[in-house]
């Protein structure tokens, strides 16, 4: 199963006030939907979405949709519907041209504690009134264990 | 003293790193500039040197720069400031290394900066500490490291980078600062914007890695 969040806020994200669309995969049972919009949306507890839930004004009605990962470490990719797509490079130095290795290490950190940082070459979200465009900003790779 | 491009180096120590960035400071990144121009700082302090048979144990070090955009984009204008603890061999040491013609970071240190100063030799009063170090070299730099606090919370941050193709440092504690400002041939006062701290080790032409 996958899940995928997008969000647009007005300042730093932990000022609040932000909107948010949750997407999930359409291969989930009706059970399965119903659980991971409870994790998702933050009803269920736990990080990080019981803090990014408190940081938005307006949820839209989750999506239902296909999600197209491959997962290649700096290089990874997702299309998740006709609504997000990423698609990552390693970051390169600016004056030699090589791939860096860039690494951060968030002990208190809610969503990663350790991720690679990448450049998201494509970073778009086309959803109602989400529909933005970032390419070549941040992007993060890392593996990740939530529970409530 | 020889003074040849193949003399045998080797430092370890502590570095302190200040600018006018936002904390995470953009150029760990590859990115510009939070502000536009770039203004820092670094401080290493000797643990354990050697510049062929000079002996640099507890010595100290800085590099202040500033440029109108990203570093590596030229244009800055630098000046060092030695220890004045240094006597006669070891000042012309550190002046040899900081040259960049030795290599290690000073190497790419000094192949951006355009314009260099004249050096400044002058005391070093030094705490070292994670991000609680502070560094004085009284009326002409002030550096005290801070750590980050959660906006919401107000619990200390705990953030590393770790960059194995850093050129200053591989395993970085990131943090604000509590005060920077510099007083020399230019000013620079970006107290509360980003701080690092790290531990290195540079040898001969290349960064080991920690």
């Amino acid at each position: 199963m996958s899940l995928a969040w997008a969000g647009t806020w007005p300042a730093a994200i932990h000022l609040g006030n932000g909107t948010a669309a949750i997407f999930i995969d359409e291969k989930a049972s009706p059970e399965q939907r119903d659980a991971l919009i409870q994790i998702g949306s933050g009803a269920a507890g736990g990080l990080p979405f019981e803090i990014l839930a408190t940081t938005f004004s307006k949820f839209l009605e989750p999506q239902f949709v296909p999600f197209t990962f491959e997962v290649n470490g700096k290089n990874s990719t997702v299309q998740v519907g006709d609504n997000i797509s990423i698609a990552f490079e390693p970051v390169k130095n600016p004056v030699t041209g090589e791939p860096e290795g860039i690494k951060v290490i968030h002990e208190s950190g809610f969503i990663f504690k350790d991720a690679d940082v990448v450049s998201a070459k494509v970073g778009k979200v086309s959803f109602g009134e989400l529909d933005f465009s970032w390419p070549d900003k941040a992007g993060f790779v890392c593996e990740v264990d939530y529970g409530n | 003293m020889a003074q040849n491009n193949d003399t045998t180096w080797h430092l370890k120590g502590s570095i302190l790193g200040a600018c006018n960035c936002d904390w995470g400071c953009p150029c760990n990144f590859d990115a510009p500039p939070t502000y536009g121009p770039c203004h820092g700082a670094y401080v290493w302090q000797i643990r354990e040197g050697r510049f062929g048979d000079v002996n640099l144990n507890g010595l100290c070090v800085a590099w202040v720069g500033e440029s109108p955009g990203a570093m590596h984009l030229g244009q800055g204008t630098s000046q060092k400031i030695v220890d004045e603890q240094a006597d006669e061999g070891q000042r012309a040491a550190l002046l040899g290394l900081l040259s960049g013609k030795f290599g290690g970071p000073f190497e790419i240190l000094a192949s951006v900066s355009e314009t260099e100063l004249e050096p400044i030799i002058a005391p070093f009063e030094t705490v070292i500490d994670g991000l609680s170090s502070r560094v004085s070299v009284p009326n002409v730099l002030e550096i005290g490291l801070a750590s980050i606090k959660n906006p919401v919370t107000g619990e200390t941050e705990e953030l590393r980078l770790v960059k194995g193709t850093g050129f200053t440092s591989n395993d970085t504690e990131l943090g604000s600062t509590s005060v920077y400002w510099f007083s020399g041939g230019f000013t620079h006062e970006h107290s509360g914007k980003y701080g690092e701290f790290a531990q290195f080790e540079y040898r001969g032409q290349k960064l080991t890695l920690n």
